[in-house]
């Protein structure tokens, strides 16, 4: 979601574009005050939830994928030792050799 | 005239039936999660992980699109009918009509779109590039896209409260 349209359409200006046609849609449908105040209520503590759910669970993941970028110069550096240190080159196919030897297809061919 | 209670009577049925499947594969899903666990011997992880979890897959776009469909679908067919609260107060109902296509739209292409930018697709061969699709729609949606989800599932459940809230209040006859 790069565009400038992406950032508006999901953004907090987006749900409260929402909240003003629903509001809108009520308050001129002829309900009576108590049943339009209940909607109105509900819709407004919903948005709440909804903007600071959106912030705590967006928080909370941050804080869980913090120990992933913390603990990576630990991998970047066993990397560096494991291309460091010499190892023994495997000779080419030896691995598929190996199995036509130990199956039975390799001693029927 | 066949009001929004008549209407809805027809759904026990199938719902009851849902609710019975609910009951049955809900705890097995957990028991199956749980085996997941012992198998791989590792503690399982508390019900807020499993939470997180599902919010960092991007499922609440698919509950935005599932739900804002039934209000659509209910909606419609009020419409159709000639009959009900949403159909009686048209201002509402084509105000969820409009509401509801423009959640399905958006959720759809933010879900994708959410995927696709948490991992970028190489450039490579057509294959290689179908692959990775296939993989990214497995991988968890970039955070940035996290607030947009929860903004979207509570768009749909707000246009889904105002429907059932709409039977609710007729079915005590506050609307007289």
């Amino acid at each position: 979601m790069n565009s400038r349209f992406d950032r508006i359409a999901f953004g907090g200006s987006a749900y409260l574009l929402f909240v003003i046609v629903i509001v809108t849609a009520l308050a001129f449908a002829g309900f009576p005050t108590p049943v339009f105040l209940a909607f109105l209520a509900m819709v407004v503590v919903t948005g709440l939830a909804a903007e600071g759910l959106s912030r705590l669970a967006s928080q909370k993941l941050i804080d869980m994928s913090a120990p992933a970028e913390v603990e990576a110069p630990d991998q970047v550096g066993q990397l560096v030792i494991a291309f460091t240190v010499e190892i023994e080159a495997e000779p080419d196919f030896d691995q598929t050799s190996t199995w036509f030897a130990k199956t039975a297809i390799g001693s029927f061919a | 005239m066949a009001s929004s209670s008549e209407l809805i009577a027809p759904m026990f049925g199938p719902m009851a039936i849902w609710i019975f499947i609910s009951a049955v594969f809900g705890p097995f899903q957990v028991w199956m999660g749980a085996s997941k666990c012992r198998r791989r011997q590792s503690p399982p992880p508390p019900w807020s992980s499993c939470v997180m979890a599902s919010l960092a897959d991007g499922n609440l776009f698919i509950f935005a699109i599932g739900t804002a469909g039934g209000v659509l679908a209910v909606t419609l067919m009020e419409f159709f009918n000639g009959h009900g609260e949403l159909f009686h107060f048209r201002g509402v109902g084509i105000s969820l009509i409009i509401v509801s296509l423009v959640i399905i739209a958006l959720a759809a292409h933010a879900w994708t779109d959410a995927k696709a930018a948490a991992n970028p697709v190489p450039r490579t061969r057509h294959g290689a590039s179908d692959a990775h699709l296939l993989n990214a729609l497995h991988a968890p949606i970039a955070l940035r896209d996290v607030k947009g989800s929860i903004r979207y599932g509570f768009m749909a459940f707000t246009c889904a409260l105002v429907t059932e809230g709409l039977r609710l209040i007729e079915a005590l006859g506050l609307l007289k």
